[in-house]
């Protein structure tokens, strides 16, 4: 290992904390907020559910394929998907603002989000 | 300008059969680092055929093994692939290959095989990303994933990087024996 290799980790190191801080500020929220699951569909939104939904599944049907997404008391699941992947599947239970699951065959993407309004997202769309 | 530039004037049977097994080799560890259990966390693997390309790094120019990395990743594809793990090893293999063949160019013996494999695992995930941020038309959905596979890519290219360490005196002994 040589000096260089040690500046490549270090930068490589200091993007993930700096990208991992950022997230996690975002993922605190404000308190007593209310949290939504949006589920996006090709980048637009499909639907929005509350997070004090209980055992509320959203199916999402489209010309690609189907997902069945289940919205209960503050967790979210993609509990079905017939994409070939099965990534969406694997990624498990998100509850915190800004997590994500996201099902790229099928271009389908939850994101917990709260009420209010985000910058860097509202950019980007 | 490859590191080993005294191979620059191996016979071009030789050099056209070491580029046929450096793909081949590629596609067969494509295929196994499947059945290697690893945390299922998305775009998390091991990325073992980005050993053969920063083999190739050390042994051919930039055209061979560009041309190498786009062979190896359409067959892939045509194997085992789907059409969306297609456009992630697309933008992740060419990512990482150009950011290698950059700490090649620029730093050469200044950085080893080990720092040069992290970067490219590191570009390769970032390649990733980009296809997440474009199909899912968000860059925040993308970089909640950045954080987990900038760890993962530090572990994999650290593993990778030893082991093309090992590999490339094992080459330029076996393969290229007969060249000095």
């Amino acid at each position: 290992m040589k000096k260089n290799d040690w500046i490549i980790a270090g930068i490589i190191a200091i993007i993930a904390g700096s990208v991992f801080i950022w997230n996690y500020i975002k993922e605190e929220g404000v308190e007593g907020e209310e949290f939504v699951a949006e589920i996006y569909y090709d980048g637009e939104l499909y639907e929005s559910v509350s997070l004090r939904e209980v055992n509320k599944l959203v199916v999402v049907e489209t010309t690609i394929g189907t997902n069945v997404i289940e919205v209960n008391e503050g967790n979210v699941t993609m509990i079905e998907a017939d994409c070939p992947d099965k990534i969406c599947l694997h990624t498990g239970t998100i509850k915190k603002a800004n997590r994500s699951i996201v099902c790229l065959p099928n271009k389908v993407h939850v994101q917990i989000k709260g009420n209010v309004e985000d910058e860097i997202d509202a950019i980007v769309q | 300008m490859p590191l080993y530039n005294k191979f620059a004037n191996v016979s071009k049977t030789k050099k056209t059969v070491f580029i046929a097994l450096l793909i081949s080799m590629a596609l067969v560890l494509s295929y196994f680092e499947r059945f290697i259990p690893l945390p299922t966390y998305p775009g998390v693997k091991l990325g073992l055929a980005n050993a053969i390309t920063l083999t190739a790094l050390y042994f051919l120019n930039f055209r061979e093994t560009l041309s190498l990395v786009i062979i190896r990743i359409v067959m892939n594809a045509m194997f085992v692939g789907n059409f969306i793990s297609f456009w992630y090893s697309l933008s992740g293999g060419l990512l990482s290959f150009f950011i290698m063949f950059l700490c090649v160019t620029i730093m050469g013996k200044q950085i080893s095989t080990v720092g040069i494999s992290v970067a490219g695992a590191f570009a390769h995930n970032i390649g990733q990303l980009f296809v997440v941020a474009f199909i899912t038309k968000s860059i925040g959905v993308a970089l909640t994933f950045l954080p987990m596979l900038s760890i993962s890519a530090l572990i994999t290219g650290l593993i990778i990087g030893f082991t093309v360490k090992m590999l490339i005196p094992y080459i330029v002994r076996n393969v290229f024996r007969n060249e000095h």
